[in-house]
């Protein structure tokens, strides 16, 4: 089994960073699932999910993101990925992702877009 | 990953949107690849675990990922869930759908999946009778595919996938894939399903042996702890406080669990348990730490563990020590008990005496009354006879041994006699015929003669009454004595009112009676006697016919040195 770990870092009264950490795959995909869900539960509109410290992510991975995307962009809200590496961009780019998401290279674009930067 | 074309990986999202129509054919590629791959890890991971939930949970994840879906759910048949309450887990919007949460299968969706077992657009979906609705519900719920989970001509579950989020339809490579990766999978939720029971099974087992009260104990071949119960453990924590969980115990080997110092000389009378017995009792145990004692019934056995290619040891611990105070409580108050006995006993026995007085004194009344002054001498006699009698029981009163008899050798037939001549002029006695057949060839043996007509004169007594119960006209007592090889038997009959069965079995018990005035001693001070003398009672009644008791005296010398009785002994 490999682990993982997530940190989360509320930013402003609307955004909150999740940061997953080393490998996400089936074995523990539904930890960031659940990360993902409480954050959207207690009323956050922007996810940033910085992925500077994860190594590889898998479908299943990917699938523990994408069940909300859908219910923040219907109250204008989003997950913003950003610091994705060369990997991970490539399994996005396999699942046809790339332009569903909304994903910036750095954390720094990623809060812009929330509007915690100006 | 990284072989299967880091090369070609692409930095950003712009790139992306640039590709040729080559590196599109490779992703289609990678992607297959990349869901076997997940799917395979999937499968791996659960291949041994009961955990039908994170399988399926991971499952829809990876399926959600894999085809780019951010609604999925999945309604599955799980031991404990029927057609009619399936096990419901969803992502996205599917999650809050209340149409598909508490969605209902039935047999017509059984029927209708283990014929198309491929997954299919729910617009496809062509099921009858209960569940014509199926593929209009789904439909209107947002699900585009619906994949049947079929495990041995039965359907085990639905998973059912929403829009893919770049509004694309599904292409038919997609549900080839979708058709593999669902056949991969089935046998191994099936096999979670299977995992399932048996972990449910097992917290039935052990549920069954926490409701038992003793301490079960079991043990590996290597005397490592496999598993106690509930009890056990308490009994453990009894003198171990300190013990937080039953789980700190596992494979704790016997030497810790029963340490000597506190269960002393436990271990070696435990492995001295033989390897083909099965609850071999020990015997009770005593526990002393501190200022807590208790006692244990012990058992230990081995049986052979099949799951284990192993023997085990089985210990089970009963804490008997209530049961222990209690029976000490008993025989105290029985030791009480025993003393009002005896003493209700020792008044009956002064009642007799002061009938035989009174008796006696009317008797010389009335010979006096005749001026036959040698009768009422005699009858005086005979009346001072039983005071000294009385004089001699009274002595002993405070010594209940006195019951223990002074035996000498003695001639039944002369103590029936004495008893005889006593009771002949008593009212209680007239117009019963009393019959005596005595054997003089029975021998003298060693007998208390006292003890011996108390005896009788209850019998008597008890005869009489039972003739004046039946009001018959013709009351008869037969007194017979006879010579059986090494026995003197002595018997008495009447043609009373019977003993009915119920009270012939209570009949030598304290304060059990017939009579109105009864107080139900009499009998039991026969059984004592009769218990001093070492004589057996057989008791043939009938009711309304009347009562035999027979009487069988061992005696404890033969008559002569040649007899049959000699070579007997």
């Amino acid at each position: 089994m490999n682990t993982t770990t997530i940190m989360s870092e509320q930013l402003t009264e609307d955004t909150i960073m999740i940061d997953p950490g080393g490998q996400l795959d089936n074995s523990n995909a539904h930890i960031l699932s659940e990360a993902i869900a409480r954050a959207q539960a207690s009323g956050f509109k922007y996810i940033i999910i910085d992925m500077k410290r994860l190594e590889f992510i898998s479908s299943a991975g990917v699938g523990s993101i994408l069940g909300s995307v859908e219910l923040l962009r219907e109250v204008n809200g989003d997950i913003i990925l950003c610091n994705a590496s060369e990997n991970i961009m490539y399994v996005l780019s396999v699942l046809d992702l790339t332009e569903y998401l909304t994903i910036r290279s750095s954390r720094i674009e990623a809060e812009e877009l929330c509007g915690v930067r100006e | 990953m990284r072989g299967q074309g880091v090369d070609d990986m692409v930095e950003s999202t712009d790139l992306l949107k640039d590709r040729d129509a080559k590196f599109a054919d490779r992703s289609a590629m990678n992607k297959q690849f990349l869901a076997l791959d997940a799917l395979s890890k999937l499968a791996k991971q659960y291949s041994n675990k009961p955990d039908f939930k994170g399988l399926i949970e991971t499952l829809i994840l990876t399926l959600s990922g894999q085809f780019s879906v951010a609604n999925a759910f999945a309604l599955l048949f799980p031991p404990g869930h029927s057609f009619s309450d399936p096990y419901f887990y969803a992502t996205g919007r599917f999650k809050k759908n209340h149409l598909l949460s508490t969605l209902e299968l039935s047999e017509d969706h059984n029927r209708y999946f283990i014929k198309n077992t491929f997954p299919q657009r729910v617009t496809d979906i062509s099921c009858t009778g209960s569940a014509a609705n199926f593929g209009f519900i789904l439909t209107e719920c947002g699900t585009k595919l619906a994949m049947p989970l079929v495990h041995d001509s039965r359907l085990i579950g639905i998973l059912g996938l929403g829009d893919k989020v770049n509004r694309k339809e599904y292409s038919d490579d997609e549900v080839e894939l979708l058709t593999i990766l669902i056949n991969t999978i089935i046998p191994f939720i099936a096999n979670s399903f299977l995992f399932m029971e048996i972990s449910n099974l097992n917290i039935w087992y052990l549920d069954i042996l926490n409701s038992v009260k003793q301490g079960v104990f079991v043990f590996n071949s290597h005397h490592l702890l496999r598993k106690v119960n509930l009890a056990g453990f308490n009994i453990l924590r009894t003198f171990r406080p300190n013990l937080q969980h039953v789980d700190s115990l596992n494979k704790i080997p016997i030497e810790l669990v029963f340490p000597d110092n506190v269960f002393q000389g436990w271990i070696q009378r435990l492995n001295e348990v033989g390897s083909s017995e099965h609850g071999r009792l020990l015997k009770n145990m005593k526990v002393k730490s501190g200022d807590i004692e208790r006692i244990y019934n012990v058992r230990a056995g081995t049986i052979i563990s099949r799951a284990y290619r192993d023997s085990d040891l089985i210990i089970t611990l009963d804490d008997i020590t209530n049961q222990k105070e209690s029976e000490q409580r008993l025989f105290d108050l029985e030791k009480f008990a025993e003393k009002g006995v005896m003493a209700s006993s020792i008044s009956h026995e002064l009642n007799n005496f002061l009938a035989l007085i009174l008796g006696g004194v009317e008797m010389a009344q009335l010979a006096l009354s005749k001026s036959n002054t040698e009768k009422a001498t005699s009858t005086l006699e005979k009346l001072k006879t039983t005071v000294n009698k009385m004089e001699r029981f009274t002595a002993g009163l405070m010594d209940y041994t006195r019951l223990n008899t002074q035996k000498q050798s003695t001639s039944l037939n002369a103590v029936i006699t004495d008893v005889l001549a006593f009771i002949s002029g008593q009212k209680k006695f007239k117009g019963i015929n009393i019959v005596t057949e005595l054997d003089s060839s029975i021998i003298d043996f060693a007998l208390d003669s006292d003890q011996l007509a108390q005896l009788l004169l209850n019998f008597f007594n008890n005869a009489a009454d039972a003739i004046h119960e039946v009001n018959r006209e013709t009351g008869q007592i037969v007194v017979r004595t006879a010579q059986e090889k090494y026995r003197v038997v002595f018997s008495i009959s009447d043609n009373g009112v019977g003993i009915p069965d119920d009270v012939k079995e209570r009949l030598f018990k304290a304060h059990l009676t017939t009579k109105p005035k009864g107080h139900g001693y009499g009998l039991v001070t026969c059984a004592k006697i009769l218990q001093n003398h070492q004589a057996e009672i057989d008791i043939d009644s009938e009711v309304g016919r009347g009562t035999t008791f027979t009487i069988r005296f061992l005696i404890e010398r033969p008559p002569d040195q040649n007899s049959e009785y000699c070579n007997l002994q």
